[in-house]
């Protein structure tokens, strides 16, 4: 199995995992949708991995079946060198880790105030001993993301979406984790906004040494924050870099259509920009194609392609392509 | 003559809580073939600009004042008859969500013919025919196939792209994008642009490309508007906007945005929260966010002035650094003519300060500037400027007018620096004619 970090013990340790769906196919009949299919990579404590790929590649399944929102179909995960298997290790893991959504609006109820909303992993954890205690730690973490105190008894409803977002982020960070799987959390904030939020992430990481799975579909942003990237396509992860090195030498000839389509903020270098364009759509993942996933467009592809899934191996120290072809291409 | 002219567009929505000003005076020109970008933060007018364009503004919504000229024709109080050909023939619009324009219950093809008969005179069969070409047209494989399917059977991009088919099939001058790209995948957004540009390029139409993403801006749009708060900030060309901006936001909003060369570096956020259009500041709208604003910001909206021949901007800032630049000039001249560092500066600051309190006072005080007023505002702050420089008694009055003329406010103060320089130069002379 590759094992995507180097030397050091990871945090997270995702070991051949797999997540299927049933879907009704017609009258009884269900036929497995394969969401997450056999991905493996680690996380190294302290660290910010980015997780990219087309709408419906896999990515919040990845992120939801870690955590074990979801019970995967196959695979394991193993946390700070334990695996997580049974009940007592899955709430363990819970004090752990936290997940933050994409959407300010709809994840948070309107009904609660900001202090209620924040207390509430703190209420189900049982994790302060008295009322008193209760408010300092919630006033503390409204301090930790930026919000005022006396924001503490408004409701939801009454705050802009990057004010959601902080109190979306106090919230994920009341059960103290270590470990946040972050789903679009700036997806769906202005561009002015987003800065903040994104600074904010890099900064609570430093306070805290924060261990980050970022998910984002804008690739400037993931470039920005994450210190290696995964990209995925259509269930499997088809590359793994450093951040730096994903962008200046993609491998994968989907990577390279990938960060060829990013618009440059810069109208010379948009203008210059020689886009690798993509043939036709994402496959659906019902029945997805034999072999390498990405055969149905890739320029590349040949018979082998569509006979054997290519492994996911590491071609230079720290870079891994699953792709027959990857020496040719690149050659 | 420009194929579409803006001028100084105001529209409100007239509500419960009170007159939402959406777009307060926005002007821009658009030419055939060419692509221009709206961007700005949500709320800030985009759509409601391209709405009141097309007139097709929620009920509440009416333009207050202001033009929209195509092709010459005004079509701000033309009539219902004329506008139903302008959207049927000259303008047409892809809005945000193909999944809600698109009708769930009739076949992709259906829709596509109704389009088409609607705003040609063709039969049915001819329909037919030119809707399969328009699916091919945007490379959509199989259309006849296709014809016969639904919506929920196309994926976001293709479904975008039946929206970009139907939107060209009355060919059109004029096709708005409203953020045509936004829930869409890189991969399949570059698709779609590529596509539109592809197809400009075939049929010579402009394109109003409306988004918040600064990338697909640079990509596509030779001009730019930039907006906030129903305001333009500034318009200019893309290279103008991008490397030589001129307005708070838009510097705040170009450093707020990672780059490829942010990796590992803090982003400038703009700080503060997004503008409340039922209680817009009286100065600039922009001045309750903006790090650089100055007492004038908050009592006097900027208005709009020339940078240069490709640019204009409305901000504050280019007042005073203009000011600072009368400033630098004046102190580089006195040091030329011999004076010491110290009295330099000190003539440099005072022409800097005087330049700054002319235009700023004036303006001030008037509550929307006529030209006429502008004039003798200009008038005014250059011959406060020259007095600065040591010579209360220089002639510029009659000279000073002419160099001013009808230019904008730019234009004044280079011709107070210029003014400024003459005064200085005599001064010079005068002592020079004084040790002879
Ligand atoms: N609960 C579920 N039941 C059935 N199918 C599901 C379920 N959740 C996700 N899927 C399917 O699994 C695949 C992966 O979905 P996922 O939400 O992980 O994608 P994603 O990469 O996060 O996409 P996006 O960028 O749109 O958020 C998709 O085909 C999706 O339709
Ligand atoms: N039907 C309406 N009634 C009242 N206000 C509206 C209506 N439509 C738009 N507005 C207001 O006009 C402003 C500009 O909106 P819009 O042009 O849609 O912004 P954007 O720049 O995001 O496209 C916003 O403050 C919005 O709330
Ligand atoms: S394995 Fe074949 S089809 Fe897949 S990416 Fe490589 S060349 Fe293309
Ligand atoms: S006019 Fe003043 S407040 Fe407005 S953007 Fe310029 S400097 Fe800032
Ligand atoms: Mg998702
Ligand atoms: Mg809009």
């Amino acid at each position: 199995m590759a094992d995507t970090t180097t030397n050091e013990t990871p945090l997270v340790d995702v070991r051949h995992l797999k997540e299927y769906f049933p879907v009704n196919t017609g009258f009884f009949k269900s036929t497995p949708l394969k969401a997450v299919d056999d991905v493996s990579f680690q996380i190294k404590r302290g660290e910010t991995l980015g997780l990219v790929g087309e709408s419906g590649c896999g990515k919040t399944t990845v992120g939801r079946t870690i955590l074990h929102l979801y019970e995967p179909t196959d695979g394991e995960v193993v946390y700070d060198g334990r695996p997580i298997k049974t009940k007592e290790d899955i709430k363990w893991f819970r004090t752990k880790s936290t997940m933050v959504f994409q959407d300010p609006y709809s994840s948070l109820n309107p009904r609660m105030t900001v202090s209620d909303i924040i207390g509430e992993p703190l209420d189900v954890h049982h994790m302060c001993s008295n009322a008193k205690e209760r408010e300092e730690r919630i006033l503390k973490l409204m301090d930790r993301v930026g919000l005022n105190s006396e924001h503490a008894s408004r409701y939801a409803h009454e705050f802009s979406g990057g004010q959601r977002q902080r109190i979306g982020i106090a919230r994920s960070l009341a059960v103290d984790p270590e470990f946040i799987v972050c789903d679009e959390p700036v997806s769906a904030l202005d561009v002015s906004i987003q800065a903040q939020v994104i600074n904010m992430f890099d900064e609570l990481q430093d306070q805290m040494g924060l261990t980050y799975l970022f998910i984002a579909h804008d690739l400037l942003v993931v470039r920005h924050i994450s210190d290696r990237i995964a990209v995925m396509y259509l269930g499997k992860m088809v590359e793994l870099a450093d951040a730096g090195e994903i962008y200046d030498h993609p491998l994968h000839p989907y990577t390279k259509s990938l960060i060829s389509a990013v618009p440059i903020p810069d109208p010379k270098i948009a203008r210059a920009n020689k886009r690798i364009p993509l043939q036709g759509d994402i496959p659906s993942p019902l029945n997805a194609p034999s072999g390498c996933p990405f055969r149905t467009r890739c320029p590349y592809a040949q018979e082998k392609c569509g006979e054997t899934m290519p492994a996911f191996d590491e071609v230079s120290p720290g870079h891994f392509v699953a792709c027959h072809r990857v020496a040719e291409i690149n050659g | 003559m420009a194929l579409l002219e803006v001028k100084d567009l105001h529209t409100s929505f007239f509500t419960d809580a009170g007159e939402v000003k959406a777009v307060n005076g926005v002007s821009f020109n658009l030419d055939r073939g060419e692509t221009l970008g709206i961007v700005g933060e949500s709320g800030s007018g985009k759509s409601v600009t391209v709405y009141s364009i097309m007139q097709i503004l929620a009920p509440a919504g009416r333009i207050v004042s202001g033009s929209v000229k195509l092709d010459g024709q005004e079509l701000v109080g033309a009539g219902e008859k004329v506008m139903r050909d302008v959207r049927g023939n000259k303008i047409s619009i892809i809005f945000q969500d193909p999944m809600t324009s698109l009708n769930p219950t009739y076949t992709i093809g259906d829709q596509l013919m109704e389009a088409i008969l609607l705003h040609t005179d063709r039969t049915k069969q001819q329909a037919w025919d030119r809707a399969v070409e328009m699916l091919r047209l945007v490379n959509v494989n199989e259309p006849e196939k296709r014809m016969k399917q639904y919506p929920h059977e196309f994926s976001g991009g293709m479904r975008q792209r039946v929206m970009i088919a139907m939107a060209l099939a009355c060919e059109p001058d004029i096709l708005v994008a409203d953020e045509p790209t936004t829930a869409l995948d890189v991969t399949i957004q570059a698709q779609i642009l590529e596509l539109m540009q592809k197809l400009q390029k075939e049929l010579g139409m402009a394109i109003i490309m409306i988004t918040h993403d600064l990338g697909v801006v640079a990509q596509m749009c030779d001009e730019i508007v930039v907006m906030y708060a129903g305001s333009y900030c500034e318009r200019g060309t893309a290279d103008e906007i991008f490397y030589n901006p001129k307005h708070e936001y838009t510097k705040g909003l170009l450093r707020s945005i990672p780059t490829m060369s942010t990796m590992g570096q803090k982003l400038q956020p703009i700080t503060g929260t997004p503008i409340d259009l039922l209680n817009l500041p009286k100065g600039c709208p922009f001045a309750p966010r903006c790090e650089a604003a100055m007492k004038v910001c908050i009592r006097q909206a900027p208005e709009s002035m020339v940078i240069n021949a490709d640019h204009k901007a409305s901000c504050w800032m280019n007042v005073k650094a203009m000011a600072e630049k009368l400033g630098a000039d004046a102190t580089s001249n006195a040091l030329e003519q011999g004076l010491s560092l110290e009295e330099a500066l000190a003539q440099g600051a005072e022409a800097e300060k005087q330049g700054l309190e002319a235009t700023v006072t004036y303006v001030e005080e008037s509550s929307y500037i006529r030209d006429e007023e502008l004039r003798s505002a200009r008038t005014q702050a250059a011959e406060d400027v020259a007095r600065s420089a040591g010579d209360p008694n220089h002639p510029f009055g009659d000279h000073g007018a002419d160099l001013i003329g009808d230019a904008g406010l730019m234009d004044a103060r280079g011709a107070g620096s210029r003014i400024l320089k003459q005064s200085e130069r005599a001064a010079s002379h005068g002592e020079k004619g004084g040790e002879e």
